[in-house]
């Protein structure tokens, strides 16, 4: 058993490993930010963080991130927003959104479409591990 | 040393008497909720969660021990576990309230606007009508307002503040809304000031440096 989780946690790293992704944070909890770029940098990850997504916005750039982590619930502009606004100037970067709540993303597909084609929600709390192994699988989806 | 944390805000608040506008910090905005009469509908507007956390636990500490109202809290921002753990810091018996329905904490979202603003507004109704049944003075209602926003219902918010002044000037409820600063900075200045006039008064909470 410890064989094979081994196992999977050398391919997971592989896997991260061969290309040091670029991944922002947005969460309005600072220390859910601070938490999460330790964690990802400790796997390779190249982080950005932001605790206000007005901020974030301002400062996307194309081709920046090739990863998004973008909480649903924030002051001034939720997720679904950032995202949106974030597409129109990058339509190839891969989101994952966090929340703590019961979230039902299917009330938000009416306003914004894009939802169907997302797969990755993360509920918090989440350990750092399943953090790692979820942004793996997006970015080699 | 304290702050307004409203001042960049583009307000016209002309139209708003001084006296209703009340900048303080946690503490003193707790003083004032403590001498507050049924029937009250007031506004807090916050820009950090610890700030509004400390408000919404004195506030519901004197409303379920010292007023023997029931309290409704709803969420937007945190958490219902982070509330109950506030709470219990605060040395509220959270499972006992819980238990006799003295104390209610939900998710905004899940109760607002569904199925609609009407029935969320029968709900309280109901909700009063149960409380004084068991003995309780009254309900005090803490809703923070940000799920409008994250719905895409702000223009549902004047009117839902319109029956939040109707349904409380006719109780034994006060209800108390909260903003989050950012929140409101996103509103144009008339919706804003629009908002402030329909509260009795705007509770502004100064960040603690």
């Amino acid at each position: 058993m410890v064989t094979e989780n081994n196992s999977k946690q050398d391919m997971l790293q592989t896997s991260v490993q061969a290309k040091k992704y670029r991944v922002m944070i947005v969460d309005d909890e600072q220390d859910i930010t601070t938490i999460f770029k330790i964690g990802l940098e400790n796997n390779e990850f190249v982080v950005t963080t932001f605790n206000d997504p007005l901020e974030a916005l301002s400062k996307f750039r194309p081709r920046l991130y090739d990863l998004l982590i973008l909480d649903i619930r924030m002051p001034g502009m939720n997720g679904f927003q950032l995202y949106q606004k974030i597409r129109d100037i990058d339509n190839k970067v891969k989101v994952c959104f966090l929340t703590a709540f019961d979230e039902f993303p299917g009330e938000f597909k009416t306003s914004f479409p894009f939802l169907e084609e997302v797969k990755c929600y993360l509920k918090k709390p989440i350990t750092v591990r399943d953090l790692v192994k979820r942004l793996a699988d997006l970015a080699n989806s | 040393m304290s702050r307004f944390i409203y001042t960049d805000v583009p307000l016209q608040l002309g139209k708003v008497s001084n006296n209703r506008l009340i900048h303080e910090n946690s503490l003193g905005i707790g003083e004032h909720l403590s001498k507050m009469t049924p029937g009250e509908h007031n506004m807090l507007i916050y820009a950090d969660i610890n700030s509004l956390r400390e408000i919404y636990c004195s506030h519901s500490r004197k409303s379920l021990q010292s007023r023997n109202n029931a309290v409704i809290i709803l969420y937007h921002y945190e958490s219902k576990c982070s509330i109950r753990n506030a709470l219990k810091e605060f040395d509220i018996e959270v499972d006992r309230y819980e238990a006799d329905r003295s104390l209610i904490i939900m998710d905004a979202n899940e109760i607002i606007f569904k199925p609609n603003l009407d029935s969320f507004m029968q709900y309280l109704k109901s909700l009063e009508g149960l409380a004084i049944k068991y003995g309780k003075n009254g309900i005090d209602v803490i809703a923070d307002m940000g799920s409008f926003r994250h719905l895409g219902k702000e223009q549902e918010l004047i009117e839902g503040e319109n029956r939040f002044n109707i349904i409380s000037a006719d109780s034994r409820s006060s209800i108390m809304c909260c903003y989050h600063v950012k929140d409101l900075k996103v509103l144009d200045a008339a919706r804003i000031n629009e908002i402030h006039k329909l509260h009795l008064n705007n509770f502004i909470v100064e960040e603690q440096e």
